[in-house]
């Protein structure tokens, strides 16, 4: 962590995103904030429907309609022109064109379509869930890197282009002979690998990966998360890691987000949220997970569903569901604001605001609510 | 077959409660079309030798990766694949291969839970529809009042209540959890004795798949069920299932109680698949996870595979002897067992033994 | 888990009328289920879609007007009219007229009942052959799909056969054999048309056979014709509607051309005879407008009100190309603003 700067890459500033409009208008994103740095690798996690890859693609401006961004900013600071400093070791840094690069922050919203397709690749590539869909069925893998390398450094010759080509397989791990390889040659996380080489070419500042490894085995899911670990160290890029599986962010993400129903719920260091999740959804999803040591006693779940994003609970959206649920979660909104005083833990609970409840609950006494609910309703 | 017979027998179980199903070295092929006739004829190899016994008021939980064969093992029992080769038997009974009636009577007994809710269900059709199928299939009920009270104890039995309310509803008004109640009721309207649930919670949202794996256990003591869980997630088998049996490439490779399976696992497979699994309760003093995998790769191709063991290519201890044959199975005591040449073969010691078995814990 | 956020139904979890258990359990009410009911909350359905969508409005209301005339056109021509449209008389080739609304032809005959009378006879034909085309198309298909293997080849063979008999000397041949009689016609058309709707639903259907609600009808014992048509034919209906009002539309223009090159049955009032009679004269040429154009209008104007319905369904069956247009035309509004603005 020691070698990341700490400056800001992204400042995302009250973000929401409806699907449809006028009155049939389902508030997908509402009103989401949050602080992305340079090299940081930021969870955001969430059920189906929780907004978390609505957000992301908003970001990367790649909502299409009935998708509509209807408010906020997302400020992207661009790298100097020429920080080398950062230089890294083991990867070209390729002259040319670059993106926005070095012309003081931006808000993604604003940009025009041509500097949006700079700014894409140039600074932020995207890593999908299936890589088979991503990937051009008809084209080899090393044809569609030279073709990203042709379109953004038109000037670059053809020789570098392959060269370059072979040095993002053996980054991601791959044999530079399968330069030639079509993707249906190439097994699940191959395939995968490949994406990540193609998203590597011209070296982002920000790589979105939305659930990139929930459709391979949890073998090669654990080989491509050591690999993203290990050339973030190396590039030093920054992501935003999108997944629903809470026990996987908590073992490589700095800082993890969680998001029910459209909006942030809890944010929080990976370590923070492992040690003690506030929000009672945070702890729910936590232990929603049946673990591999340790006693091995009945788990509780989260009672209830997702809610309909059409039909929003007023108040807190978790208060249905919620083993605390008390008056003001049924009508007042609650925001996102520190924990505890002091801490960079963040949460949108009325439980954790000294107007409604003077001290906030520990993490045993949520264990027990949940514990209650669990005896209480065979019914579920 | 006495080695068989023994490791079958889960070890906790005091009375010689019989096995309800047992299956014994199941096979399957599937040929793969070919357009030149002359060509020599090629299949796949989906399931090699897997052999399994379900006990009433017992989960066992059969794990693997994609293309283990797992699910193929399912539809196997659930008679929707014919046998390769092998033998079912059902309250020790052999079980007929050929369909019509007895196929019928069979799957009176034994019923399937599929995997995906938004595809098991038919969405032009209502949740009395789903409902009273089966119950009209197998004479359970005959009147249209019949029909109704059952399905509406049925839908009590799942838990979605108040009933009354869901019987009317279409596929597309319930949410994922509630649609896998109405499949795993709609199994249940058979009333049946064995209960395959193949990956009945991987499609669902992660904050509701405890409740239906409780819902699950629930029914499991309530009826003395007999269930198989299929899953690729071995800390929900822990969870669920008191057997837990490791499938590699078509061919089981360890079983036994879960605890001890997954505690101490002896097979180069299923010490990878656990120190490959998600845990953050692993996560180091700066909260990294370092874990170091034992091995790499995928699974093979089933169209040709590995001969001998087919983790040979991949196994950090492999020997010659892997390549030639898959190792014989070997009782660890306590109801665990192995195929691998490492703790032996069959019991026996392997020829050149010149790799010391690694028996501590995965990192 | 994670679904496309492009799609604007799927991230929404539904879960309407099933409070969570925790709070509150609402009062048990029971949807009414007969058997009325549930007819009537279709019916609703149905005139949801013809009053929301301007296509389907249009479309409905052109094949609506001729529907009416074939029903009660020769009623309404006894009552009003009085005119046989296969009368002889002596007023030859008269332009349009108090007594002869669209004139009448080189037989004398009125123009305007014989289209009136006609309009029976084309829509009729037309609709029988659209549903014997359908009928086909969906047994054919869907067994085909469904069992695979050795059938799916055999009708596949079949299928492929049909498709490439030339539809016009086949009919050409036939009717010469058998006699000019619109039946023949129908049939021919029929038999020439169906291969390609059987395509598509083998296509769907050999889809569907993989979808899990089959496997778990076979599962639970369900007998192959049951799930034939209760689980798939269901869910494939939208198609066939859709087929049936195109293989409508081609079946309309292929008998009037047919009946237009006189192998028609002469003796029947129809559209393509009509056409047929005016060629024969040499209408064209006299320039008696009003026998050639009213017939021609009316079958393109049919065409057109099925061909409307048919984007309508096609519409109604992808909800995204509905709101998809809807936020478009918005954003282009907001985007207009913000630019007025900025100037």
């Amino acid at each position: 962590m020691g070698t990341m700067s700490n400056d800001t890459l992204l400042e995302v500033k009250h973000v929401s995103v409806d699907y449809g409009a006028g009155d049939g208008a389902v508030h997908a994103v509402t009103d989401v904030s949050f602080t992305l740095r340079r090299g940081e690798i930021l969870g955001l996690a969430g059920e189906s429907g929780s907004g978390k890859s609505t957000l992301a693609y908003a970001v990367s401006r790649l909502l299409r309609p009935p998708a509509l961004i209807t408010g906020g900013q997302a400020i992207y600071y661009p790298r100097e022109r020429d920080d080398e400093t950062d230089g890294a070791a083991s990867i070209s840094k390729i002259p040319g064109l670059s993106g926005v690069r070095g012309e003081g922050p931006v808000d993604l919203f604003e940009l025009s379509e041509d500097e949006l397709r700079a700014f894409r690749w140039n600074d932020l590539a995207v890593v999908f869930q299936s890589a088979m869909n991503a990937l051009n069925p008809v084209m080899t893998i090393g044809a569609q890197i030279t073709d990203v390398l042709r379109t953004h450094r038109p000037h670059m010759p053809a020789p570098a282009r392959k060269e370059r080509a072979i040095e993002l397989l053996r980054l991601v791990g791959i044999a530079p002979d399968r330069l030639g390889s079509y993707p249906h040659e190439l097994s699940g996380g191959m395939r995968q690998r490949a994406t990540i080489a193609i998203a590597l070419a011209l070296s982002p500042d920000l790589i979105i990966m939305d659930e990139p490894t929930t459709a391979l085995d949890v073998v090669v899911q654990r080989e491509i998360l050591t690999e993203i670990m290990n050339l973030r160290e190396k590039l030093h890029f920054a992501v935003i890691f999108i997944t629903h599986d809470l026990s996987l962010l908590l073992e490589i993400a700095d800082k993890v987000a969680i998001m029910y129903a459209g909006r942030l719920v809890e944010q929080a260091s990976h370590y923070d949220l492992y040690k003690h999740a506030r929000h009672p959804y945070s702890y729910g999803l936590m232990n929603s997970f049946p673990t591999l040591h340790g006693p091995r006693r009945t788990g509780i779940g989260i009672p209830g569903s997702p809610p309909d994003l059409r039909d929003v609970p007023p108040g807190c959206a978790f208060h249905p569901r919620c083993p605390f649920a008390f008056e003001p979660c049924k009508t007042v909104l609650p925001l996102l604001h520190p924990a505890v005083p002091g801490s960079d833990q963040q949460v949108a609970c009325h439980l954790y605001d000294a107007q409604y409840r003077a001290t906030p609950p520990t993490t045993e006494e949520i264990a027990a609510r949940y514990e209650a609910i669990a005896e209480g309703s065979a019914v579920r | 077959m006495s080695a068989l017979e023994s490791a079958l027998t889960p070890a906790s179980v005091a009375a010689p409660d019989q096995a309800i199903l047992r299956a014994e070295h199941l096979r399957k092929e599937f040929p793969v079309p070919q357009m030149n006739p002359f060509a020599p004829k090629r299949a796949v190899h989906a399931v090699e030798d897997a052999s399994l016994a379900l006990y009433p008021g017992r989960a066992t939980a059969l794990v693997g990766e994609s293309g283990s064969g797992k699910t193929t093992v399912a539809r196997m029992l659930a008679r929707l694949y014919d046998l390769t080769s092998g033998t079912i038997s059902f309250r020790g009974e052999p079980v007929s291969l050929r369909g019509g009636s007895a196929l019928r009577s069979y799957r009176r007994h034994v019923q399937l839970v599929f995997q995906d809710p938004f595809s098991s269900l038919n969405p032009v059709h209502s949740v009395r529809y789903h409902l009273s199928r089966p119950l009209k299939l197998y004479g359970h009920a005959t009147s249209r009042q019949q029909v109704t009270e059952q399905i509406l104890a049925l839908l009590d039995r799942v838990s979605l209540t108040p009933a009354t309310q869901f019987i009317e509803k279409y596929p597309h008004q319930l949410s994922g959890g509630q649609r896998q109640r109405v499949a795993i009721a709609r199994a249940l309207a058979v009333q049946p004795d064995v209960l395959l649930a193949d990956e009945p919670v991987s499609m669902l949202d992660v904050s509701i798949r405890l409740d239906i794996l409780n819902l699950l256990l629930r029914l499991k003591e309530e009826e003395r069920l007999a269930l198989l869980f299929i899953t690729h997630d071995i800390a929900s088998a822990r969870y669920f299932a008191e057997d837990t049996l490791v499938m590699y490439a078509g061919q089981m490779v360890e079983g036994g109680p879960s605890e001890a399976v997954i505690q101490q696992p002896k097979h180069p497979y299923t010490k990878l698949l656990i120190s490959a699994a998600p845990d953050p309760d692993r996560l180091s003093a700066d909260g990294r996870n370092r874990v170091v995998l034992p091995a790499r790769g995928e699974i093979p191709s089933l169209v040709t595979p590995p001969s001998g063991c087919r983790f040979h290519p991949r196994c950090p201890h492999a020997m010659p002897v892997c390549r030639e044959r898959f190792p014989k199975r070997t009782e660890l005591g306590g109801g665990q067992w192995v195929n691998c040449f490492l703790y032996g073969d069959g019991g026996n010691p392997v020829a050149p033994a010149n790799q010391s078995p690694a028996t501590n814990t995965p990192s | 888990m994670s679904q496309s956020p492009l799609l604007p139904v799927s991230p929404v979890s539904i879960e309407d009328g099933s409070q969570p258990p925790l709070l509150s359990t609402p009062p048990a009410t029971t949807v009414p289920t007969s058997f009325f009911s549930v007819v009537l909350s279709v019916l609703r359905g149905i005139w949801h879609a013809i009053t929301t969508n301007r296509k389907v409005a249009a479309g409905s209301a052109i094949l609506g007007f001729f529907v009416l005339v074939a029903i009660f056109g020769p009623l309404f021509i006894q009552l009003f009219v009085h005119q046989d449209p296969l009368h002889y008389s002596l007023n030859l080739n008269q332009p349009p007229s108090s007594a002869h609304w669209l004139g009448t032809n080189q037989g004398g005959q009125d123009v305007f009942s014989q289209l009136i009378i006609g309009t029976r006879a084309s829509l009729t034909w037309a609709l029988v052959a659209g549903a014997l085309v359908v009928l086909i198309a969906v047994i054919i298909g869907i067994t085909s799909g469904y069992f695979g293997g050795i059938v799916d080849d055999v009708l596949s063979i079949i299928t492929n056969v049909f498709l490439v008999i030339p539809p016009l000397p086949l009919a050409i041949v036939a009717v010469q054999f058998f006699s000019n009689s619109t039946f023949i016609v129908v049939l021919i058309v029929a038999l020439t048309n169906w291969p390609w709707g059987a395509r598509v639903l083998r296509a769907q259907t050999l889809s569907m056979r993989n979808r899990e609600f089959i496997t778990a009808s076979r599962a639970s014992g369900e007998r192959a014709w049951r799930i034939i048509a209760f689980e798939i034919f269901p869910n494939e209906i939208s198609i066939v509607a859709a087929s049936f009002v195109t293989t409508t539309i081609q079946v309309l223009l292929a008998i009037a051309g047919l009946e237009f090159l006189g192998f028609g049955n002469s003796t029947t009032v129809s559209w393509g005879n009509m056409l047929y009679d005016a060629r024969n004269s040499s209408a064209l040429l006299l320039g008696d407008w009003w026998w050639f154009a009213p017939p021609g209008l009316c079958i393109a104007l049919l065409g057109m009100g099925l061909a409307l319905l048919n984007f309508g369904i096609d519409e109604l069956a992808d909800p995204r190309l509905r709101s998809e247009r809807r936020v478009r035309r918005i954003d282009a509004l907001k985007n207009l603003a913000k630019r007025k603005a900025a100037a």
